[in-house]
């Protein structure tokens, strides 16, 4: 078999959906980007919160819903896409190609937890090595996964004429590769050597 | 370098998804890279030990820095494994020194600190460039998906760090409390042996854990940039449409030659001399010996074969399913009460359980409820389901026409009388108009329908049409087609003398006042 990082989601009308799980590299930016803006957040809270005596409370309630619920509300009202992921083009799944809902998103997020031991998400990235759709413990055990977005199909645009019309008998994915060549072309030069 | 032989899938990928099949194919040749890369910096191992017990931060420092020639086993190793020619580690190791020595200086000492060192080996290793050209292809490389490449070292070396500590506090954590270790001198006293070779090994394993991921993205990442630039889809799905077409010519020319020999084999038939001409005798005797049978044999072994088919698992579905039911369906209705009867006569109810008094209470509950629920709504319910027609707006009997009072109450008792006594003054127009007066009171009265703003004409049609329907009886009917004409006299003269000013026949007014009386105070039938 060879060796891919796309797997096929089949549905029960047979078709199959093709999901691109994310792996360790791509999360682990996202997670810096979301950690870097909470700590901007917590930076232009502290500068109100200052003022206030005794608000060290205020700042730990503040501390304890963004590290557990941010990205549990924005996974759930953004379609699986923390700012972070949103940036890196990947987003959060059930494991059946469905939208993540509320129960999973908090399974997996309260699993960070366990997955952060116990330094950098060892753990998580060590799991996340250990299986082939990259799922770290708290996917796992919420049945969720992160995967590449699917980028938008643009329209055919390629300036290669062809003198005869494509053989009738070419499969879909043979006529692709026409396409894909025709689109490709300009940007190789005259005769590509391949050996 | 063959195409067909590939292990990968081939396709152009975003640069992050290429490291991810890096993490695979370095999932996939795990064991044999961890055993190259144990094997080749093993010797760096055992010699850095060599480095006094205070200077051991040196050491790591010295198997850190000669890591790119671990790298090099590694990724000969990968390039053939991609390519389906897996290396053995004998023949792997054999090629170790040669590689280790291709620009050997320039890889330790400022090109050592390249981030995209992953990245830019294949160039060097495998594609043998030095020098200017190696720069331009790089720069060919890095143009587009090579960011990765820098993030991949920077996390690569992160981690690195994290997993010897994650060694350490596993090691921590494991080792029970009742051994007491005072951990602070463990890994802080500069005194302690064993402290400082701890960390050494714990950097070591971790150097060896993470090399396989770095070297097998980095090579994933130049592959991913080769696949772009050259185009290896492309080939691929081009020889294939060419290799499907060859196969295709073939099979055509096969099937020439198989309908040649098949040609061949017939054509004694078309040579015979003598047809053969078979009566329909002959014929209907072949047509059953070719169907009849055969069908007979086939229906009863393909019926077995059908069931023994759908008895298998992939076609027999089977599920529990558990449903509600009432007991005894099928029981008629006399049994049904002759069961309650029975239920209501036993006097031991004490002896029925629990759940089925409970059973009953839930029964009597919805019952109320439903009767509960149409009392409440039972207007609702009728303007819903039962559509009465209303009854329609009983209509208002006219209480003038033409000016005239015509309700029952405003004439006099003998209408003839008083309208002879109008005549005998000398007034005809307020005789008839009492006698025309009368007339429409009494028609109204008896349910002729007339309404405000009829004519007099129209007022002698509608009764006309409608009176001899209210007749139920034979005297009804002659009644009726008196008043019908006694109106129809009175209608005309009345017409004259209002509209025109002719004055009637005395004989016929005379006659039309006496006879009033006698033509409609008689009562019809049952029409009161």
């Amino acid at each position: 078999m060879l060796l891919d990082t796309r797997h096929s989601l089949e549905t029960p009308e047979g078709a199959s959906l093709p999901l691109t799980p994310a792996g360790f590299g791509v999360r682990c930016l996202a997670q810096l980007i979301d950690l870097f803006i909470r700590i901007v957040v917590y930076m232009i809270a502290a500068i109100p919160l200052g003022f206030i005596d005794s608000s060290g409370g205020l700042i730990l309630i503040l501390v304890f819903l963004l590290e557990w619920f941010y990205p549990v509300f924005f996974e759930v009202t953004r379609h699986g896409r923390t700012p972070g992921k949103k940036s890196m083009n990947i987003h959060v799944i059930n494991d059946d190609a469905t939208p993540v809902t509320f129960a999973p998103s908090l399974i997996r997020n309260l699993l960070r937890a366990v997955d952060i031991l116990p330094v950098f998400y060892v753990t998580g990235i060590i799991a996340s090595l250990c299986n082939r759709q990259f799922k770290r413990l708290g996917d796992l055990a919420a049945g969720t996964m992160v995967v590449y977005d699917i980028p938008a199909i643009r329209d055919p645009s390629f300036e290669a004429k062809g003198q005869l019309p494509v053989p009738s008998d070419f499969s879909t994915d043979e006529q692709r590769a026409l396409l894909a060549f025709a689109e490709r072309s300009k940007f190789y030069p005259a005769s590509v050597k391949v050996n | 370098m063959n195409l067909d032989q590939i292990t990968i899938e081939i396709r152009p990928r975003s640069a992050w998804e290429a490291v991810d099949l890096g993490v695979l194919m370095a999932r996939r040749w795990w064991s044999p890279m961890m055993k190259i890369w144990f094997i080749v910096s093993l010797p760096f191992f055992l010699l850095s030990l060599l480095f006094p017990q205070e200077k051991l931060v040196w050491a790591a420092v010295f198997i850190w820095w000669f890591k790119p020639l671990y790298e090099r086993p590694l990724l000969y190793f990968l390039s053939h494994a991609v390519f389906n020619e897996m290396p053995d580690l004998r023949s792997t190791l054999k090629n170790c020194i040669s590689l280790f020595f291709k620009q050997f200086f320039l890889s330790l000492t400022w090109r050592r600190f390249s981030f995209s060192r992953s990245m830019d080996l294949p160039v060097l290793q495998l594609e043998g460039l030095t020098g200017g050209r190696r720069q331009e292809r790089l720069m060919v490389l890095h143009r587009e998906d090579s960011a990765p490449s820098g993030w991949l070292h920077i996390l690569g070396f992160l981690l690195e760090i994290f997993v010897a500590m994650g060694v350490m506090s596993v090691a921590w954590v494991l080792v029970p409390n009742e051994i007491n270790i005072d951990w602070a001198n463990v890994f802080w006293d500069r005194n302690s042996n064993l402290a400082d070779y701890l960390l050494h090994l714990t950097a070591y394993v971790a150097m060896w854990l993470m090399a396989p991921f770095y070297v097998a993205c980095g090579f994933s990442l130049y592959l991913n940039r080769r696949i772009k630039l050259e185009a290896w889809d492309l080939d691929i799905a081009f020889r294939r449409i060419v290799s499907k077409r060859q196969l295709s010519q073939l099979l055509s020319i096969f099937f020439v030659v198989f309908c040649f020999g098949c040609v061949d084999s017939q054509s004694p038939v078309y040579a015979q001399d003598e047809p053969v001409y078979q009566t329909a005798a002959e014929e209907s005797a072949v047509d059953s010996e070719i169907l009849g049978e055969p069908t007979h044999l086939h229906r009863e072994s393909s019926k077995k074969s059908i069931e023994d088919l759908m008895q298998q698992d992939e076609f027999s579905h089977k599920e529990t399913v558990k449903r509600l039911r009432l007991k005894d369906q099928d029981e008629d209705e006399s049994t049904f009460i002759r069961w309650l009867i029975e239920w209501l006569d036993r006097s031991d109810v004490e002896s029925l359980g629990l759940g089925s008094m409970f059973e009953l209470l839930l029964w009597v509950a919805f019952f109320v409820l439903v009767i509960i629920f149409v009392y409440r709504y039972r207007h609702w319910l009728s303007a819903q389901f039962v559509r009465v027609g209303s009854a329609p707006p009983a209509k208002e009997k006219p209480v003038t026409l033409f000016g005239m009072d015509v309700r029952r109450e405003s004439l006099p008792d003998d209408v003839n009388a008083a309208a002879k006594a109008l005549l005998q003054a000398g007034d005809h127009r307020a005789a008839l108009a009492l006698l025309y007066r009368a007339s429409l009171a009494h028609l109204i009265y008896s349910g002729i329908e007339i309404e405000d703003g009829f004519t007099e004409l129209e007022c002698l049609k509608i009764m006309k049409f409608d009176l001899p329907k209210l007749a139920r009886t034979k005297e009804d009917a002659e009644y009726a087609e008196s008043r019908i004409e006694y109106f129809s006299l009175l209608t005309s003269v009345w017409r004259r003398l209002a509209y025109g000013h002719l004055l009637p026949d005395e004989r016929e007014l005379l006659q039309l006042c006496s006879s009033w009386n006698q033509c409609w105070l008689k009562e019809m039938g049952a029409k009161a």
